[in-house]
């Protein structure tokens, strides 16, 4: 693998305004917020799963 | 009581065939089965209620026109809900996968409600991806030539082509959304004729009425994963 560190840095000229902050491993790259979604999808998924519905124990 | 006459005309016949598929009672059920009181449950009705957003303020930017939702306050705002809903739908969509994968959704004559779901899936991503094509911005622009290679590469090209922007407004706003709300409807009516999958723990409910949600025995969380 080219790199193992998790390098973030700004591409340039890619969005209107503000140009988007970027995650890179080696080949795998993702922009921080896709990985904010993502991380915040899991979390949801998982309270989903523990938290009790209301109701339930009647 | 009609005549033998009446009972064999097609009107007769495809209503009878249609009560059969889709009995009236599992269509709207006063109840559900136990184990569907969990949160997870809930992720396939939040897909739909931000499906319908998304038709809802789509079939409004279409109404009232580009030179709108580009320039007045209001039409920029409804032009944000549109996106946003469909954030949210993606959201609680893939939510809804994740939950039904691991129950293993397909269970018990189940296999076509997972398909349709899967295909309306791929479906919305193909209309969520002609949607960023049409925003007239330079976002479109950069994806549209970004998807043209990929596209191409992969030898579909030759079907459309993502830099015809009159072509990809057609596909979005006519074309997927026909096929999706179709895919949609199919699975939604699968779900309500076979019921909601039961957790691994569970036995099948007795048709058409399931047992009550308040008197029921309560599985624990844990038999719905993995």
């Amino acid at each position: 693998m080219a790199s193992s560190h998790i390098d973030a840095y700004r591409p340039h000229g890619s969005r209107n305004e503000q140009p988007g902050v970027y995650l890179q491993w080696g080949v795998i790259q993702i922009s921080l917020a896709n990985l904010v979604v993502i991380g915040l999808m899991i979390s949801v998924f998982v309270i989903a799963l523990v938290l009790p519905f209301p109701g339930r124990e009647k | 009581m009609s005549a033998p006459a009446d009972e064999r005309m097609w009107t007769a016949r495809l209503r009878r065939r249609a009560v059969a598929a889709l009995p009236p009672d599992q269509l709207l059920p006063d109840r559900q089965p136990a184990y569907v009181n969990s949160w997870i449950y809930v992720f396939g009705v939040l897909s739909l209620a931000a499906l319908l957003v998304v038709l809802t303020t789509g079939a409004v930017l279409a109404l009232a026109g580009a030179q709108w939702y580009h320039r007045s306050t209001v039409g920029l705002f409804v032009n944000s809900l549109h996106l946003w809903s469909v954030e949210l739908f993606f959201f609680t969509m893939v939510i809804h996968l994740w939950g039904k994968f691991f129950m293993a959704a397909w269970r018990g004559k189940r296999a076509l409600t997972w398909v349709t779901g899967a295909v309306a899936f791929l479906g919305s991503v193909a209309t969520a991806f002609t949607g960023y094509l049409v925003q007239s911005n330079f976002d479109s622009q950069w994806i549209s030539t970004q998807a043209k290679d990929g596209l191409n590469s992969v030898g579909v090209g030759a079907w459309f082509n993502v830099l015809n922007y009159g072509q990809m407004l057609l596909f979005h706003v006519v074309l997927f959304p026909l096929v999706l709300g179709v895919l949609v409807v199919w699975h939604v009516l699968l779900v309500r004729r076979r019921g909601v999958v039961p957790p691994f723990a569970s036995p099948e409910p007795a048709e058409p009425v399931p047992a009550p949600v308040r008197t029921a025995p309560q599985p624990s969380t844990s038999e719905l994963g993995s």
